[in-house]
């Protein structure tokens, strides 16, 4: 299912203190996530305080429809999720053309190092580690777009 | 209102901190029935705990989390995902698990969760 979520923009607090570059300029999100607790703390933490639209799927199939009806500037993707994981789901954005160079960050519980390796070298621009500090979540979005866009 | 306690109608976070506990106990309870039918096998014990313990330190329930995430440890590393698990050896650490969930205060979350909480509620 694929449904924009959490709070409209009401602040744009966390952009004050954002990186110069392209992650200034990110406000519109994709995110598929499973844990639907979690979820809803995303969006709140982006929506709410980063100042981003965000677009909630709850597994990686939806992601892929989503993608190509919101064109998200950054899709945040769990690992583990029912139906498409997000190995698969980061696969699929690659293999086609219309999404191959949209950023994707990982999501993800108790990573290893040798985790976050693969999943960068799949082409992942970064790796974010469950638990995750909601206050700070945009800031890091922000970011890596800036460093790594 | 005490100083470390949140005041629930002006806290953004109580609700889903208390849809978080209710889905928390939901879980352990499907782990407990797992156990009881002495039927666990990796695949069902691990994934539940993993979204546990990676959701528990997210809401700023840190100990909570380490004991989910214990429970995967074990879990995962007594096989491949259908292999069946040894109840002896599974059951301890999910009683861990439920001792830190009976004790967790929705109310009183760890920071930097409770930095959020006020964050939010002055942004």
């Amino acid at each position: 299912m694929v449904r924009p979520c959490g709070l409209a923009p009401t602040s744009l607090a966390g952009a004050i203190a954002d990186p110069p570059g392209n992650g200034r300029l990110l406000t519109r999100v994709l995110i598929a996530e499973d844990d639907p607790d979690i979820m809803a703390l995303i969006a709140l933490a982006l929506g709410r305080f980063g100042g981003m639209a965000v677009t909630c799927c709850a597994d990686g199939r939806a992601a892929l429809e989503g993608v190509t009806s919101v064109w998200p500037q950054l899709v945040l993707l769990d690992v583990m999720m029912p139906e498409l994981d997000g190995l698969e789901t980061l696969a699929r954005l690659r293999a086609d053309p219309r999404t191959a160079t949209i950023p994707v960050v990982f999501l993800t519980a108790r990573v290893q190092p040798q985790d976050r390796e693969l999943y960068l070298a799949r082409g992942a621009l970064g790796v974010i580690a469950k638990p995750f500090d909601p206050l700070t979540l945009a800031r890091q979005l922000r970011r890596l777009l800036a460093d790594g866009g | 209102m005490e100083a470390d306690t949140f005041d629930r109608a002006s806290d953004p976070l109580a609700e889903l901190r208390g849809r978080f506990f209710e889905r928390s106990r939901q879980r352990v309870a499907t782990l407990r029935a797992a156990l009881a039918a002495d039927r666990p096998s990796v695949a069902t014990i691990a994934p539940l705990a993993h979204q546990l313990a990676g959701s528990a330190g997210t809401f700023g329930y840190a100990a909570l989390g380490r004991a989910a995430a214990t429970l995967e440890d074990v879990a995962r590393a007594a096989g491949s995902p259908g292999a069946p698990l040894d109840v002896a050896l599974i059951r301890p650490h999910l009683l861990a698990l439920e001792w830190q969930l009976a004790r967790a205060d929705p109310t009183r979350p760890d920071p930097p969760a409770a930095e959020a909480a006020a964050a939010f509620a002055s942004g």
